[in-house]
């Protein structure tokens, strides 16, 4: 899973409300979204491609349909990132005024 | 949890940015603040190693160093070729009434970004690359 992908993908406040509308309202059509979006179907298959690219959909065939899922596995990846990361620079800053302390002043 | 690919804390210390500066200067003290043992060699470009306490191994550069101001590193996980882990730490230093604040900003860097930078180190348009670096936010 790319999170820079992830990220790049989420950027986008269109394709936000693309992945809020799969994941309430269950899997539908490029026709289907662009029918609750005020942007063309074509404006839409771009935003589902890039959703694709970042591992945040699934496709599928149904006869002549392609109906598009939401998959959350690289949302969870994306949180975890954010999490770590954020909780490795609170106890890092928790702990700076301290170890400065400790140094000899000038 | 909101979703942005960059993490931002701050905090305020009481001694001078000056002081701050120098102790960022210094391996052991940058390796305690970050938990683990740190070796940084502070130019551009320099070379960045850091292995934590639990024993996890960062490798990286130097990407800017704007004296008592600004402290950069790009570092990412050692063995990954993907870049999944390739992120930018910067540390900013300003004076404030009880001595300074220190902000930390850690984001994740995509690969176009790198590439451009690249090449702006091979060839400077504009003058010392480290400028041209810091101008990229």
């Amino acid at each position: 899973m790319n999170l820079q992908a992830v990220f790049s993908a989420l950027s986008d406040p269109t394709r936000r409300q693309v992945l809020q509308i799969l994941s309430t309202r269950g899997p539908a059509t490029a026709t289907e979204l662009a029918g609750e979006l005020p942007v063309s179907r074509q404006a839409v298959v771009k935003h589902l491609d890039a959703l694709d690219a970042a591992g945040l959909l699934d496709r599928h065939r149904e006869g002549r349909q392609v109906r598009f899922r939401v998959t959350p596995q690289p949302l969870t990846g994306a949180v975890r990132w954010i999490l770590e990361v954020g909780s490795e620079w609170d106890e890092r800053m928790d702990r700076l005024g301290g170890l400065l302390e400790e140094r000899p002043r000038r | 949890v909101e979703l942005h690919e960059r993490v931002e804390r701050r905090v305020e210390v009481r001694r001078e940015p000056g002081e701050v500066w120098d102790a960022l200067f210094d391996d052991d003290f940058l390796g305690e603040w970050l938990g683990g043992d740190v070796e940084m060699e502070r130019f551009p470009r320099g070379r960045v190693r850091f292995v934590s306490h639990d024993g996890r191994v960062r490798v990286g550069e130097v990407h800017e160093v704007d004296p008592g101001r600004r402290l950069g590193w790009r570092w990412w996980e050692e063995g990954d070729d993907e870049g999944e882990t390739d992120t930018l730490v910067e540390i900013e230093l300003e004076r404030s009434p009880s001595g300074t604040l220190v902000t930390v900003i850690e984001t994740l860097q995509p690969a176009w970004r790198w590439e451009l930078i690249e090449q702006t180190w091979i060839e400077p348009p504009l003058g010392p690359p480290v400028a041209l670096a810091g101008s990229w936010r």
